[in-house]
Parts: structure tokens; sequence; C-alpha cells
């Protein structure tokens, strides 16, 4: 007891340190990465979207990034509304999502979820080492989610949760003059053009003054058009490969049992896991720390950007932003109250190197001989792509994620 | 009874296992292009299916090997391997193996990555001047590449560099004699002859003689030193060899690389391209000397080859060269028109009075002609009626006669 005690007194005293300090350092960054004026700092240049952030999070599929609010929250009414505020900023992009979740309970071990994000992107995007790189602003709705939870075991410490991410956001978003336009980087566009099902197991474990929550997910992109049959852009984009192509699953299909979009964007299968420890030492708070991991099972793959004249070539390629694992590192804090919970996050990106973008040579300084990684000339060369790599250590502390959130049940 | 706990388990597990083996099989590929389609009799020869190929490379010996073409697979292939043995068509790796296919995509001669390699890659393969040999790049298991050279006719293989980059695409000049019947049965092995490498990674010059049986040897290579992409060369029938770079061209930055050096028939110049990222801007020609300065080909000059005119006196020498680096599209004749690319042929006039062999202002390349409205980056062959080019897709053009 005597443990719990100290800690109460270090964790009251960390929470007035703690969020002012957050608070302080996160407007900081802000300034300082977009005071730079010089936008080649800003370009990392090792493939036309390398210099666009905003992916580190997630990986491809995974599940890493997000806020998971935990806490006490609110129920008793028939309907349960979260609406969570995230702001996501790099060195070049800066993404503020807004999502309303609505559940219900029709059994009281049985939860169904309804998400609708609405977001706003502003993003660094340089199509072509030629080019000088752009910001570009996108906004609205993007890809709705239905969710499906139930509490099992004793005393319902198990949860088996279905998940489903419906392709309602707009994912062919271009930008340029007529007949050189570019399609936005997939993190720059408000949906992924694919369905994903999930599949989480969670276990919640009480302790005393705390709990412990850990989750497991598998998270599987599918694509279908059960009705037309056919790519949705067949004939604005690809109506030569439509021609030629009868028998392709590109261009025609009822159902993909796979996440590849319409534009060649291609989803991994993927397995993400979190562990959280809430404190609810501190009368009216909850505080929490977690950490999440994500791995794709595959590499993902990205669309031609380059249009040609009016329409764009079916050329995806390996993303070279893949990423084969990403974590992140949480705190939150939830506000507890009996009509309006509120919750605070912050969380921190951290992630393998990435793609390399090179393969080893021989650089010589004078006579001095010395292997180094240089830019990897094949794009499509998958080889280097799926390798587990140590974190990157330089891009840590460089994006980070702010969230507000409230929950209210009404009726 | 199995328990509420352990059946929600083994159902997560169960559908997890399901979902991976049911739904994953799935590996995204590259899409080939659409486009109209060629009949076999066409002077058009699709090569390898539709299927990308890399460095495609002209023959260089049309004796025995007449209107064929040397390239890399990426992976797939499809081919007729009706006249060799022991190449796969299943299981075909990326990188793993160095090919030569007659216009009708018989597979002619092969070369599988060589054991000592121990499963990595080759990559940049490009036939010598002389008829027997070719030169590659081989990655070791630390992922260095090193410069070798392959005898055609026995499969022997020599390290002339042992520490070059996956972009290095070097060149080989050898005095040519004349065309080598390869050995049908002949096995890829390290050749006996083992060379002692100096500081700059470079074979000793006895060992190159004793390979070559010759010490009129020359090397081109791209190289990244003190920053740079650039292009280096080594010259064996010099007394004391050593790698020397060329003089970059003026006219281009720092961040530019250059690579692909093709050194002329006579031996005595180099012609190379350079890139910006991985878009072209421009080839150079230059006298393969330390101080020679550049000239520029022509800045939509990308993939340049020589050619040198068996059928004229005094045999003068060309470059051909193709205005787009990478063919992506599907080649047909009706697109014959330039809207794809095209390949040109300039004749190269070097002047006896200049210590380079050319001087600013003088017009040494001359009579450019367009040899056909569609891109072609591995070459004119010997005979000047064999092209070949592929990248997405490969081909090689059968002109009727001499091609211009």
């Amino acid at each position: 007891m005597k443990l719990f005690r100290k800690k109460r007194i270090l964790l009251r005293g960390g929470l007035l340190v703690v969020l002012p300090v957050i608070g302080y350092f996160a407007a900081g960054h802000i300034t300082s990465q977009f005071s730079k004026k010089d936008a080649n700092l800003l370009a990392i240049g090792t493939s036309p979207w390398g210099s666009v952030g905003g992916c580190g999070a997630g990986g491809s599929g995974g599940g890493g990034g997000g806020a998971k609010w935990v806490g006490m929250g609110v129920s008793g009414g028939l309907l349960d509304v979260q609406i969570m505020y995230g702001h996501s900023f790099g060195q070049n992009f800066f993404n503020n999502t807004v999502t309303t979740r609505l559940s219900v309970k029709p059994r009281y071990d049985t939860q169904i979820g309804l998400s609708i994000p609405v977001t706003s992107k502003l993003g660094e995007v340089q199509p072509s080492s030629l080019i000088q790189q752009e910001y570009f602003v996108t906004g609205g709705t993007g890809d709705i989610a239905l969710d499906l939870s139930r509490s099992l075991g004793m005393s319902g410490q198990y949860s088996l949760n279905l998940g489903l991410t419906l392709p309602t956001g707009q994912y062919d978003i271009k930008r340029g003059k007529d007949g050189s336009q570019v399609f936005l980087p997939t993190s720059l566009q408000k949906g992924g053009g694919v369905y994903n099902a999930s599949l989480g197991l969670g276990y919640t474990k009480d302790v005393e003054d705390g709990l412990w929550l850990f989750d497991l997910t598998y998270s599987h992109g599918f694509n279908m058009k059960p009705f037309s049959g056919e790519n949705e852009f067949n004939d604005d984009y690809f109506p030569r490969y439509a021609n030629e192509f009868k028998d392709d699953k590109r261009f025609y299909y009822r159902f993909k049992p796979y996440g590849e979009s319409d534009l060649g964007d291609y989803v991994p299968p993927s397995l993400s896991s979190s562990a959280y420890f809430g404190y609810k030492g501190i009368k009216g708070y909850m505080l929490s720390w977690g950490v999440t991991f994500a791995a794709p099972l595959q590499v993902g793959w990205i669309r031609e950007e380059k249009f040609s004249g009016s329409t764009v070539a079916y050329n995806p390629r390996p993303d070279p932003d893949h990423q084969a694992w990403s974590a992140t590192l949480n705190y939150g804090m939830e506000i507890a109250h009996d009509k309006l919970p509120v919750f605070f996050a912050v969380s921190l990106p951290l992630h393998d190197r990435g793609a390399p973008n090179s393969e080893r040579e021989v650089e010589y300084q004078g006579n001095t001989a010395k292997v180094k990684d240089v830019y990897l000339l094949d794009k499509y060369n998958t080889k280097y792509f799926s390798m587990w790599d140590p974190p990157d250590w330089s891009d840590f502390g460089q994006q980070w994620t702010i969230s507000i959130g409230v929950k209210a049940t009404m009726f | 009874m199995m328990s509420r706990k352990r059946f929600v388990l083994l159902a997560f597990v169960a559908s997890f296992l399901w979902m991976q083996n049911g739904c994953t099989t799935y590996t995204p590929t590259q899409q080939p292009s659409p486009g109209g389609g060629e009949t076999e009799l066409s002077a058009l020869k699709g090569i390898n299916g539709d299927i990308q190929i890399c460095n495609p490379s002209i023959s260089q010996n049309e004796t025995w090997f007449p209107g064929c073409m040397m390239w890399l697979s990426l992976g797939e292939v499809s081919v007729d391997t009706s006249e060799v043995s022991g190449y796969n068509i299943t299981g075909a790796g990326q990188h793993d193996r160095i090919t030569i296919t007659d216009t009708l995509n018989k597979v002619k001669w092969y070369m599988k990555v060589p054991e000592f390699l121990k499963g990595n890659e080759v990559q940049d393969p490009e036939w010598s001047t002389h008829n027997d040999y070719a030169t590659f790049l081989g990655e070791d298991l630390n992922r260095v590449w090193h410069g070798y050279v392959v005898r055609i006719s026995d499969k022997q293989l020599f390290k002339f560099h042992d520490g070059l980059n996956g972009a290095s695409t070097p060149h080989v000049w050898v005095e040519d004699q004349g065309d080598v019947e390869p050995n049908p049965n002949a096995v890829v092995a390290l050749s006996p002859v083992s060379p002692t490498y100096d500081a700059d990674r470079l074979a000793d010059s006895a060992s190159v003689a004793q390979f070559f049986e010759t010490n009129q040897v020359k090397f081109a290579f791209s190289q990244f030193k003190d920053g740079k992409h650039s292009i280096y060369f080594v010259d064996y029938t010099q007394p004391s060899p050593k790698v020397q770079m060329l003089r970059r061209p003026a006219s281009i930055q720092d961040n530019e690389r250059l690579e692909s050096p093709m050194i002329s028939p006579d031996g005595k110049y180099v012609v190379y391209q350079s890139l910006r990222g991985n878009d072209p801007s421009g080839s150079f020609v230059q006298q393969l000397s330390p101080d020679a300065p550049a000239i520029p080909v022509g800045p939509e000059a990308t993939e340049p080859h020589w050619w040198r005119d068996p059928y004229t006196s005094g045999n003068p020498q060309y470059i051909v060269y193709s205005t787009e680096r990478l063919v992506s599209e599907k080649l047909t004749l009706d697109k014959n028109d330039g809207s794809l690319g095209s390949t040109y042929i300039v004749r190269f006039n070097p002047i006896s009075s200049s210590p380079y062999g050319y001087a600013p202002g003088w017009t040494f390349l001359s009579g450019k002609q367009e040899l056909i409205g569609l891109p072609f980056q591995g070459g004119l062959s010997r005979s000047g009626i064999y092209l070949c080019t592929g990248y997405l897709k490969a081909y090689t053009y059968v002109f009727g006669s001499v091609g211009f």
C-alpha cells in the first residue's frame, strides 16, 4: 500500500507537470517545423512520395496511432456517443480528424458501433524529382466503420471484436492542371478504396487501483463490386485496359479476397496488438499508458500517380514508404464525469526504418573505401521492403498525435 | 467439455489461419500495358511473352547468336527452352539468370547466378565489344556488388572489380577476334585465374591478361566517389593500369548520376547517359582519357550504344540512342510514329588534329537519322539489321536491310 500511496503522489504531481510540458513541447514543435522556409529541408527526396508525411504511425493496414479511450466512460442510455478529435502532425503534414462513434447495446454483453470520421489534411507532395514540392489540402468524410464486440468470460474479461471498414471516402483525389494532373498520395486521400475486416480478441485484467488491457487484432482487406462487376474507374482512367484485359480481376471482378483498390493500391493483411495499463488511483481521473504494435504481413503497393493526358497507367508498385512494423507509445487521461467524461491522449509513433530505397555499395573518399547504402534503382524490387529493420530513431519525436474526446449517453 | 474461453481462443486462431491461408495467396504484380497486337510475321518480335525484362543488350556475335539479345529476367520467364537444358520456367527468381534469346524467343544461351554468390542477384549484363565476353554485376551476402566478366563460349567467370554498386553498369572493351562458337555443355564456374586486388579493388593486370589472353582490355563503369556518381575507366593496355575518373560534363549538376558507359569499338571513346533521379537528362561522348571534355550527344538521348559500320571504308563509328529510357508500353508497328519514343543514329566524326579527337564547335556528330519511330534501347547489331529493347515489354526488330 505504501508503494501505491507513493505512486499516487507521484502521479498527481506528474499530472500537473506532464500535461503542460506536453502541450508546450507540441506547440513549439509545430511552430519550429512549419517556420522552416527552406522546403528542401522538408523534402526527403528518396522517392516521389518520400516527402509526404503522415503514413508513419500505422504501417500498411496496421492499427497503430489511434487513441484508445481507457477509462470509465459513461453508459446507461439507449445510445452512446463518443466524439474524438485527433490532430496528427509531422515535419511536412498535419491531419485533423473528428470521429463520431454511435453505439448501442442490444444485450448487456454486446455492443454495436458505427464510426464516421471527418478529416482535414494538409501535406507536402513532390510528384517528380523534377517538380518543385507543393502543399495540398484535402478534407471531408472518410471511410465509415462498423464494429461489433461481445464480452465473454465469467466477469466479461474477454472480448471478441469484429470490425468492418467500408470504402466510403474518396480515394482518387487528384490535383494539377489539365494534362498534367497527379493523384495525391494515399496519406492525403480521404479513404482507402477497400473494405477491411478485422477480428480481434481482448483481455482485461483488474488489479488494485487499475487494470490491464490487451488486444490482438487481425485485419484483412478485400474488395467487391457485386452489382457492376467492374473496376469503378474503367471508363474514367483505364478505358484501354478495360478493353483489352477482359479476364483480369483488376478490371472486372465481383469479389476479390484481398485488399486491392481500383487504382492499384494494395493494403496487405496485418496483425496488431496493444497493451495498456489504466491507473484509477486518483479520484476522478483515469490515467493510462500503452504501447501498440502493428505489422503488415505483406508489402503494400501504391498506385501510379502521374497522368498521361486524361488517363493514367494502371501501374502499381511497392510502396516506397512501406514499413515492416510500427508502434506507438501512448499516454491518456480521462477526466471522469457521470454525464460528460472527457479524454486527452498523446501518441508518439516509432517505426521501422522503412524500405531502404537503397542498395549497398562501396563509396570512396580519396583512397578510403567504405560500404554505404545508396539509392535503390528498381522500383519494383520488393527484396528489401519486407525486412524488419531497427527503429528509425531519426524520425522518433518528429510526429505526434494529440487527441481530445468526449462521451455522452442519450435517451 | 471445452470451456467457453478455450472455444473463443480456438475460434480466433482458426479464423486467423483460414484468412491467412485462404485469402493471402495474392501478391501484387506489375500490370502489363494495353496495346494492339502484331502478327508472328511482323518485323517486331515480342520477347519473354509480355513479361518484364531488364538490361537488353544486342548480340555482338552474329555467327552464333544472330538477331539475339542478352537480358536479365525480373522473375517470371516465358521463353522457348527447346534448345537448352536446365532452364527452369517455374520457380524463376528475381535477377537470377542472364539469358540470350533469338527473334523467335528461343533461349540460345543462359547463365544462372553462380553458386559462389549463394543465391543472391546478378545485375546489368552488357555484351562487350568483343563477341565472346559480357560484363555483369554480382551481389554477395553482404549486399556488396562486384564486377564480373563472363566468357560466353565456356561460361568462365572473372571478377575484375571487388567493390562496385548495383548501378555501376560496367562495360568491357576487348580487342575483337572472329566470332567464337559457344560450348553447349559449358557450366558456369569461376575461372581458375585468381587475381589479386589493389587499393582501388581492381584486378591485377597479369591476371587480366591471363584470362583474356591479351592485355588489350579496357573497363568502364559508374562509381560513387566523393559524393558523385561518375564514370571511371581502367586501361589495361597501359603498363601500370589504374582507375581514372572521366571529367564530368560541365553542364550537369553534382547530384546527376552518370552511368551505362559503352566503350567504342575502336576502344578510344566512351558514350554514357546522365540521370536526374530516375529521369534521363542527356547523353555524352568523351575520349577515354581523364582530361578530355565531354560533348553532349543530345538532351533527349538515353541508353546510347555504339555501332561500327562494317560496310564503309574506314569503318566509321556511330552512336545509336533511344529517346525513351524505359519501354513501358506495348510496341506495335502502327505506333511507329515516335509517340512512344524513337531510336536515332548519328555519325561520330573525330578529327585527328585535336588531342581528344574533337574540339569545341566542331561538328563531330552529323547525319542524325531516325532509325525507327519506336524506342529501342539495347543497341543496333553489327550487321545493322537488328535492334532490341525491353523493360515492361521486350522486343527485337528486324530491318529488311541495313536499318538506314
